[in-house]
């Protein structure tokens, strides 16, 4: 049972490490911008499809990273040319935009993929597990995803907290309209970190190719997790995306361990933790008072 | 100075009806035959009959959405979770039902009460929607407000999936029977065309009380807070008490909508509750105009036109609803009613300059509401 | 107006305190409004006037601290049930339903008194003397001429008065106007002070402004606030001939 639990709990904590990535990206856009971007799943699926056709020609190092970098930029152009145009109107009209791409991204991967669910293949030396502490941990999954996802979120700390755009950023997140009295070119910015974002969650995506099937609906069974996620976490908060992803994965991991009701909940967990957040802590763990009232 | 003019009550409803009477013969589609299995067609294909049922079930739901985006300005993106409860609660009570809680069994035989399935249908949104409405109303706003509705939403999604034992989990419910109808024959109500009455004059009910609704003094509150919530707080409105209630009359348009749906399409599944269904309803309002009365209803209507033309053509249609979602948001955000009114206020225009010298064009540039 | 009881004062504040992250906006307050006239704050931008102003009517909650108004703690209480308490105010930047007509607009305010009873889901014409009261208040802020208008479209100093007009609707004991004739043309300014003298007796008035000229004119007394503390409280002449306050003033223009 104790090695049951166990297994469990590495496999919410890889799953975790996930649902970070792409809350992350998510949560910085939604605290700076006020945008609530459905394509967000979107962009994790695309992530990962994309790494899949590029892997057969390029290798697997080289498809996981072009496919971010290709979704990255696609990013951009999405919110340059589609979003920008809603900044004035009220946030809801750019959650309805990117709900309706989304349903168009959905049906464009089914026309070149298929319904059927793919798989990337790991490299040989990524394969097979590793024995530890009398689990057998798998290298790729438990290992070196939970290890890269550490590298990354340090990347994008770092980013926040030490550079100049980091500055931007958490200022804009405070008050955007006084960041672009200060003559901060907003519109930019806003570009770049919807690039930062996507960027993210395909990079989620295409390193999750390898243990998770990647079929079309995934962009939109994972939004909403992300959701639930940034609201258990908090608005606009790096620790909020963090300790969110870690919660509902971890947490939702375990229910399956539980007898009768465990593995009927095992997505109910999520919005349970989210509606007892909600009553003792309305803006999330992390959240500030005051955002978006 | 004379009060402004009450609305033409008499007038929309009777329009409303009318335009009941010939719907079906505007929607396109297959034929007038009546497969007894068309409900596994649907919600593609159907004949036209079919095709207005689903129509008027679908506008009712809307009404129901609009209630809250249109008039209090607050966007649930999870609204078809009080579709689904009035769907299920009426299909489980007709059909009847064993579920183990436990060990112990609690059972439900089969009933034929379409008006204790209505008043069970209501009442249970009414309570999940009131539930709901205390954690969320004082909690959030905005996009959060429509984060955390979507969220709920998937709650109820997730038990009628995973609760297979009362709900047939993914496959859902089938062979649900049509109520009859007293002092009708009992087999009144299988005709397509009959259903097609039925619903039309229970959903112009409906769409009555809503209108009573969003033109009281209660409706223009909500308008004062959809425009100004810190003006209207200021003002002496207890704003959240409006909000709460507004929440949980707007669920109640969606259960008696899913009601109709279910005897008429005497199938259910978890679909009903998706994401899939909240962002269709969002899509019939914006389409139809959410500052409109009759947008909902014209929405509902044009959608699944739209709907049933494309995925004739290719499997792919919901990229075409997407499409459509996207160019609406961009360039006609109060949908066709809106673009209606615009038309009319530039042919008003178009009208005042000729007869009068062009001497004042601002008034006629207001456009319509954001 | 008078409902027989009477207050010594309208309100009254005890070491009422609101910082933002650790800057004290409003420090340690403690002061009482007379009833009954003009009662004009100033002070130099940042002396936490508007701050005050809030924590009285309840948008902000204080730090530390407590609010009565005649003989009652609100400290807790919503802006909406202090508003039904009689206690009405303006917002600096015109905060009035932009996309509804101006008649609506006033309607809507009117309709509030009515808020809560069984007659609300009767059609609007049925409820109470909607119409009446509400042609009345447009006449009393000039805007009949304007009614069918969307609020949006009037001119700067007419929505200024617009709002006048929705606190005015309920009828309030006081009246808190925030910066009532900023930004508006000579005009303008005088037919609001016109207004504001002609709607004062029997009310209390709290004035927050810049003109002071308008302050000069038309205050029973006027406080001074400087670094979110109480400077000084006196009469028109006495806070002109007040040296703490040149000082205040002068020295923040230095």
């Amino acid at each position: 049972m104790l090695h049951q639990i166990g297994d469990q709990f590495i496999n919410g904590l890889t799953l975790g490490m996930l649902y970070i990535l792409v809350a992350l990206g998510l949560n910085i856009i939604l605290g700076l911008m006020g945008v609530i971007n459905f394509s967000h799943g979107s962009f994790f699926m695309l992530g990962a499809y994309v790494a899949y056709t590029l892997q057969s020609h390029i290798g697997f190092w080289p498809g996981i990273f072009c496919a971010a970098l290709i979704i990255g930029a696609f990013g951009m152009l999405f919110e340059s040319s589609l979003i920008r145009p809603l900044y004035k109107r009220i946030p809801e009209y750019t959650l309805l935009l990117t709900y309706g791409a989304a349903l168009i991204f959905e049906q464009v991967v089914r026309r070149i993929w298929g319904d059927i669910a793919v798989r990337t293949q790991t490299p040989d030396y990524l394969s097979g597990s590793v024995s530890f502490a009398g689990f057998e941990v798998p290298i790729y999954k438990d290992v070196f995803l939970v290890g890269i996802t550490i590298v990354i979120l340090t990347g994008v700390w770092l980013l926040i907290n030490k550079t100049n755009i980091g500055m931007i950023i958490r200022a804009g997140t405070r008050d955007a309209e006084m960041v672009r009295v200060l003559g901060i070119n907003m519109p930019l910015v806003f570009t770049f970190v919807f690039g930062i974002g996507s960027f993210m969650a395909a990079l989620a995506g295409a390193l999750a190719a390898p243990v998770y099937a990647i079929i079309p609906t995934l962009g939109s069974q994972w939004i909403v997790l992300t959701f639930v996620i940034v609201i258990v976490g908090g608005i606009g908060s790096f620790w909020g995306a963090v300790v969110g992803g870690l919660i509902i994965g971890v947490v939702s991991s375990l229910m399956e361990l539980v007898p009768v009701i465990g593995p009927l909940s095992i997505e109910l967990s999520g919005f349970v933790i989210m509606a007892i957040i909600l009553l003792i802590r309305p803006r999330g763990i992390f959240g500030v008072e005051g955002l978006f009232e | 100075m004379k009060p402004p003019p009450a609305p033409k009550w008499w007038l929309d409803l009777g329009l409303m009806a009318a335009a009941f009477v010939v719907l079906p013969f505007v929607m396109p589609g297959g034929s007038l035959d009546l497969n007894p299995l068309y409900f596994q067609r649907l919600p593609f294909h159907a004949g036209f009959i079919d095709l207005g049922t689903t129509v008027l079930a679908f506008s009712l739901f809307a009404v129901g959405f609009n209630l809250l985006f249109g008039h209090s300005g607050e966007l649930s993106f999870g609204h078809a979770m009080f579709f689904a409860i009035g769907s299920y609660a009426t299909a489980l009570y007709t059909k009847g039902f064993t579920v183990y809680i436990g060990t112990s069994p609690l059972h439900h035989d089969p009933v034929s009460n379409l008006w204790i399935a209505l008043i069970l249908s209501l009442g249970l949104a009414a309570l999940w929607a009131w539930i709901l409405a205390r954690l969320i109303v004082p909690r959030s706003s905005g996009i959060y407000y429509a984060m955390i509705t979507l969220a709920f939403a998937q709650v109820i999604f997730f038990v009628a999936f995973r609760w297979s034992d009362l709900t047939g989990g993914e496959d859902g419910i089938q062979a649900i029977s049509r109520p009859q109808l007293p002092g009708l024959p009992p087999d009144w109500m299988q005709s397509g065309t009959n259903m097609y009455v039925f619903a039309a004059v229970a959903a112009l009910i409906a769409i009555a009380v809503n209108y009573w609704i969003v033109h009281s003094p209660f409706g223009s509150v909500l308008h004062a807070i959809r425009e100004n919530k810190q003006r209207a707080r200021f003002l002496g409105y207890d704003v959240n008490r409006y909000r709460v209630n507004a929440f949980v009359l707007s669920a109640l348009f969606p259960a008696v909508g899913g009601w109709l749906w279910v005897y008429f399409i005497q199938a259910i599944n978890p679909d009903a509750a998706s994401v899939d269904y909240s962002g269709r309803v969002v899509m019939m309002s914006l389409l139809g105009g959410i500052h409109a009365f009759i947008g909902p209803l014209l929405g509902a209507f044009v959608y699944w036109d739209l709907q049933n033309s494309v995925s004739q053509v290719t499997q792919y249609w919901p990229a075409a609803i997407g499409l459509v979602f996207v160019v609406f948001v961009l360039a006609a955000p109060d949908g066709i009613a809106g673009v209606f009114e615009v038309l009319r206020r530039y042919g008003i225009k178009m009208t005042m300059r000729r007869t009068v010298e062009p001497a004042d064009e601002t008034d006629a540039t207001t456009g319509v509401g954001s | 107006m008078t409902d027989g009881q009477t207050f010594a004062y309208a309100f009254k504040t005890e070491h009422l305190t609101r910082s933002f992250s650790g800057f004290k906006a409003v420090n340690d307050v403690t002061i009482e409004i007379p009833r009954g006239g003009v009662r004009a704050i100033i002070g130099p931008n940042g002396a936490g006037k508007t701050t005050f102003f809030n924590l009285l009517s309840g948008l902000l909650p204080p730090s530390t601290g407590r609010v009565f108004f005649e003989d009652r703690d609100i400290t807790g209480l919503d802006p909406f049930q202090r508003a039904r308490l009689g206690i009405a105010r303006s917002f600096q930047i015109s905060n009035i339903f932009r996309k509804l007509s101006v008649y609506e607009n006033v309607r809507l305010a009117v309709q509030s008194l009515y808020d809560g009873k069984a007659s609300f889901f009767l059609p609007i014409g049925k409820t109470g003397d909607l119409h009446g009261k509400t042609v009345a208040i447009l006449a009393d802020i000039g805007l009949s001429d304007v009614a069918d208008s969307l609020a949006e479209n009037l001119s700067h100093g007419d929505q200024r008065r617009l709002e006048i007009g929705l606190v005015l609707a309920r009828d309030p004991q006081v009246l808190m106007l925030d910066e009532p004739v900023a930004g508006m043309s000579p005009k303008e300014t005088h037919a609001t002070v016109e207004l504001i003298q002609r709607i004062s007796p029997g009310r209390t008035i709290l004035l927050v402004e810049h003109d002071i000229d308008v302050v000069m004119s038309i205050s029973t007394t006027i406080t001074v606030m400087q670094t979110g503390q109480i400077l000084a409280v006196g009469t028109p002449e006495e806070i002109r001939a007040n040296e703490a306050v040149q000082r205040a003033y002068l020295g923040g223009l230095a």
